[in-house]
This record gives C-alpha cells, sequence and structure tokens, in this order.
C-alpha cells in the first residue's frame, strides 16, 4: 500500500496515488466482509451528490432533510429493525418474524462522518467538488472500520499539501511506534483481559465476590485497551501517509468527574455528539438555562448509549450516563468541591459498574455481576488458609477464582494495568515527544515482536459491532 | 465595535458563564485550557454572543474556534 502510494507519488501521479488509496481501502473493507461494499459505496454516492447540490444553496433544507432521512434510516434499518419488532412482539404478545439483518460492517461509523459533513455543508462550513477526494475521506482505510470520527477539514488538506505526498522519516518512525504500541495493547493486553471477562461474564449466575471483581474489571481494561488501541494502529498507519488523525483517547481512567471522562473517552465521538446533537438541541429550546442544557444533555447521552447498540443495555447505558453526567453539572454549578483522588475513586467504579451493564449480554446478566459484586459470598484462597486461618469463622476458603481464571493473574494484571493508565503518560503524548533513538526503537520492536507471537489466537476489534 | 471591544466583551463573558473572575484570559489562550470549560459553558457562551451581538453561527461553526481570537476573528466578519 505504502510503497504504491509513495511511488505513484513520486512518478507525480498524485491523482493516481489517491485511486490506489481508494481501491487499497475498499480493498481491506471488502477483506472483512464484501457483502456490504455496494451499500457503503451507495451511501457515499448519496451523500456526495445531496452535499455537491447544497454548494449552489446554502441553507437548503429540504436537502439536509432528505440527507438526515437516508442517512438515519440507513443505520436505523440496520441496526434498529429487529429490535424494534422483538419488543413489539413482547409487549403486543404478537409474532412478526425477525429480519436477521447482519450489521453492515463499519456502518455507524461512515454514517457519522458524513452526517457531519452534511450538516457542515448545508452551513456552508465545508466543499468538495471532487468525487475521489471525498470518497477518499470517507474510504480512507486507518479511519474506516472504527473512527476516529474524522472532519472533512481536518484531514482532506493534509492530503491535498505537497509534503504529505513526500516519504517522511520521522512520521515512518513515529508511525510504526504508536503502530506498536496499539497492537500491543490490542493483542496482549487487551486480549488477555477478554478470557477473563468472557469467563466471568459467561457464568454471571455463579459467580462469588471476587470473582465478580476480577470479571467487571478485566472488562473495564479490556474496553480501554481493546480501543485505544485500535485508535493507536489508526493513528500510526495514517502518520505512515503522513496524515494526522484527531486524537481519540486523553488517558480516560485518569478522569476525576463523569464530564472530565467524557472530554476523554471515545474523544471523536462525544465532539460529534455535542456538536450535532447536543447544541442545536440546546439551541432549539430558545432562551439558554441550565435545566434546558441538562435535558438536552441527558437526550444526548441517551441517544449516545442507543449508537452503541440496539439492546436495552445499551439503553440503560446512555440513561445512566445521561444522569450521572446530569448530576456532575448539578454539583459543578454548585462550586462544591470533593478530594481529587476520592473524585477519582468514585469516577472509576462509577465506570467500572456502567461498562457491567455495557457488556452483559441482558440486564439479568449485567444484575447477577452486580449483586456478587456487592453481596455475592466472599470466597479466599484456599493457599492463603495458613496465613489467614484467624478468618474462617467469617469467609470461606476454596474455590476463589475458578470461574474466571486458574489462578490470581486477573488482580495482578488488573493492578498493572491501573497502574499504566492512571500514572504514565498516553500515546499522544508519546507521539508529539518522540525521540527517533535505539531505546523507542527497542522498546518498538519488543511490542512489536511480543504481539505478533501472540497473535497465533486471532480476535475481533470490540469495536467493529458498534 | 472594534476587535479590542469585542475582545473584551468575550472575556467577560467568559468569566461570568465560567463563574470565575479570576481567569487570565487572552486571545490565544485555548478554550480546551480555560480551568473547568465544558460543553455546557460552550454552547452558553455561543448563545449569549448571538443574542447579545444578533449574529447566528452555523451547526458546528462554533466548536471550530479553538482560541478566543479564531472567534473575535469570524465574529468580526459576522458584523461586519
Amino acid at each position: 500500500m505504502l510503497l504504491g502510494y509513495y511511488s505513484l507519488n513520486k512518478l507525480r501521479y498524485t491523482q493516481g496515488a489517491k485511486y490506489w488509496l481508494i481501491v487499497g481501502s475498499l480493498f481491506f473493507y471488502s477483506w472483512w466482509n464484501v457483502s456490504y461494499l455496494p451499500l457503503m459505496l451507495a451511501s457515499i454516492v448519496v451523500n456526495y451528490t445531496l452535499t455537491r447540490k447544497m454548494q449552489t444553496k446554502e441553507h437548503n433544507k429540504p436537502l439536509l432533510l432528505s440527507g438526515l432521512i437516508f442517512n438515519i434510516g440507513l443505520l436505523a434499518y440496520f441496526k434498529y429493525t429487529d429490535f424494534f419488532i422483538s419488543n413489539v412482539n413482547l409487549a403486543l404478545s404478537t409474532e412478526i418474524p425477525l429480519l436477521n439483518l447482519a450489521l453492515p460492517l463499519a456502518i455507524s461509523f461512515f454514517t457519522l462522518q458524513q452526517i457531519a459533513f452534511l450538516i457542515d455543508s448545508y452551513g456552508g462550513l465545508v466543499k468538495e467538488k471532487n468525487f475521489t477526494d471525498y470518497t477518499l475521506f470517507v474510504v480512507f482505510f486507518p479511519q474506516l472500520i472504527a473512527g476516529p470520527i474524522v472532519h472533512h477539514k481536518e484531514m482532506m488538506p493534509q492530503f491535498a499539501t505537497l509534503r504529505g505526498k513526500v516519504l517522511n522519516y520521522k512520521n515512518i518512525a513515529t508511525g510504526l511506534f504508536i503502530f506498536s504500541i496499539g497492537l500491543f495493547k490490542k493483542v496482549v493486553i487487551a486480549d488477555t483481559f477478554a478470557t477473563w471477562a468472557s469467563a466471568g461474564f459467561s457464568v454471571s449466575e455463579k459467580l462469588n465476590m471476587l470473582e465478580a471483581w476480577a470479571t467487571s474489571l478485566s472488562y473495564t481494561f479490556q474496553l480501554y485497551f481493546d480501543f485505544s488501541g485500535y485508535t493507536d494502529m489508526a493513528i500510526g498507519i495514517g502518520l505512515l501517509f503522513n496524515i494526522v488523525l484527531p486524537q481519540n483517547f486523553n488517558s480516560p481512567y485518569k478522569a476525576t468527574s463523569i464530564i472530565d471522562f467524557w472530554s476523554r473517552w471515545h474523544m471523536t465521538l462525544t465532539r460529534f455528539l455535542t456538536t450535532y446533537i447536543y447544541n442545536p438541541l440546546v439551541k432549539s429550546f430558545g432562551k439558554f438555562s441550565f435545566h434546558k442544557a441538562m435535558f438536552a444533555t441527558f437526550v444526548t447521552m441517551f441517544i449516545a448509549g442507543i449508537w452503541h447498540g440496539a439492546a436495552w443495555t445499551f439503553v440503560v447505558f446512555g440513561a445512566i450516563h445521561g444522569l450521572a453526567l446530569v448530576i456532575n453539572h448539578y454539583y459543578k454549578s454548585k462550586k462544591y468541591k470533593i478530594n481529587n483522588i476520592f473524585a477519582w475513586f468514585l469516577t472509576f467504579n462509577f465506570l467500572n459498574l456502567s461498562f457491567v451493564i455495557f457488556r452483559a449480554e441482558s440486564m439479568g446478566d449485567a444484575w447477577n455481576v452486580m449483586k456478587a459484586m456487592f453481596g455475592g459470598e466472599l470466597v479466599l484462597n484456599h493457599q492463603w488458609y495458613d496465613k489467614l486461618e484467624f478468618l474462617q469463622d467469617r469467609v470461606e476458603f476454596g474455590a476463589w477464582m475458578q470461574n474466571v481464571a486458574s489462578n490470581e493473574m486477573p488482580f495482578i494484571f488488573a493492578i498493572i494495568a491501573l497502574v499504566i493508565v492512571v500514572f504514565f503518560k498516553n500515546t499522544t503524548y508519546m507521539m508529539e515527544n518522540l525521540k527517533p533513538n535505539f531505546a523507542y526503537l527497542s522498546l518498538g520492536i519488543l511490542m512489536f515482536v511480543i504481539s505478533v507471537l501472540k497473535m497465533q489466537e486471532v480476535s475481533e476489534f470490540l469495536y467493529y459491532n458498534f | 465595535m472594534t476587535k479590542q471591544e469585542l475582545q473584551d466583551e468575550i472575556i467577560t463573558k467568559i468569566k461570568n458563564i465560567a463563574d470565575n473572575q479570576n481567569l487570565t484570559l487572552n486571545q490565544e489562550v485555548l478554550f480546551d485550557e480555560i480551568d473547568e470549560w465544558d460543553s455546557l459553558n460552550t454552547v452558553d457562551l455561543e448563545m449569549e454572543l448571538e443574542s447579545s451581538l444578533n449574529i447566528s453561527f452555523e451547526t458546528g461553526e462554533f466548536q471550530e474556534y479553538k482560541t478566543i481570537k479564531d472567534l473575535i476573528e469570524s465574529i468580526a466578519t459576522k458584523v461586519a
């Protein structure tokens, strides 16, 4: 890919280099799943046509509306039809058959990216007159499948610069290093936690207290390392092509409030939600007031929950985060101050609990895990009996972790992970401060090699399902 | 209204919205760097400016401004 891109650019076939990237990206998409390629291409053609028409006349409401209906309709049809039917069936005791549609790969991401472009075009904030460039904007493969959700105006000018067309060794070195970090986060860290989280959630009704904590913490770390690892890889590959993709994570588990968390977690999604849902909603209510804004906050998070998937667990996840944000804004407006460490502790535990709901197959499973976390039986490792014998009247000694793992590794890993997410600098910082020296090189290679060795077990990225 | 007046007005509004008169603000300060500044404050500021200056921002436009200077430049073209 890379070789072709720079060779074509070197030969001054700059247009050819773009075609090359597009074809490569479409191939990448098809490699995961070819059956929805026509759907994505149709979405691109429709959106391009609409935004092209908007350029002749700004503020064309009918065009904007048809665009929004098309994009949201497409997303709703594939993502929510079956959820809707099954709930109607449940409520009215009917038996309407489900459509059993598979979710087209990346639809949530390319739809949002194009909605943003559509709304920006409506207001005359962006213009794209070239179909090739527009297609490249949507399908550029590092960000296609699971973000970051990129704005046209932050990516496309980079493709236009002359500098971007020549090999930049600093960018190549940084890109490879960032990619290696991402790969390591995903393959080594996230996938290790994944085995414990999956084991625990699959037998949620059997967990004792420590197992339930191991399960929930494993998932909380899995989710972060998986998704931010993916993002790092995307950003790393982007850099190889001299394209700087926007930051998507800023050490989210360092957050000391929920407001803080959402400004650090999946930042390009938060930006989308704030810009295109929250702000217009608040403005539509007329004169600004705190309470109207709080209502908009809740609605926005509710929608964010549903965007993640068609299930009641996601609805509840969005709702409790919406509620938490409202409470957070309320006490912020009253200028209540709480100790930073305590604030972090509260935030992290709230996140950990909310991710139980996010991960669980059903609200029942989520409830099982939470019940065990707070009221489950406390079972300690029988090997500790000698030292902790005095506790024998209060707790049981025996199979303390067998539903999750064969040893105490989940806790040891969780402690290491906690130290990393709370005390270490994040990838973006490393990217901006990278010195191409031997230490970074060795670290990068080491992470890459370990990851590749571990990759024999192929696994899926969590966010491919959203 | 001159740019200086505009700047003063924006800074006053930010301090009021953030409910913090001790903020040290100038043109180059990033909105992201303002202590405790969040999306609630952003939309509040946007709507305040819209009504007091009788201008309007497009959806997505206000989020493009990273600094007070960006904002001043944009408003200057709107009121001109």
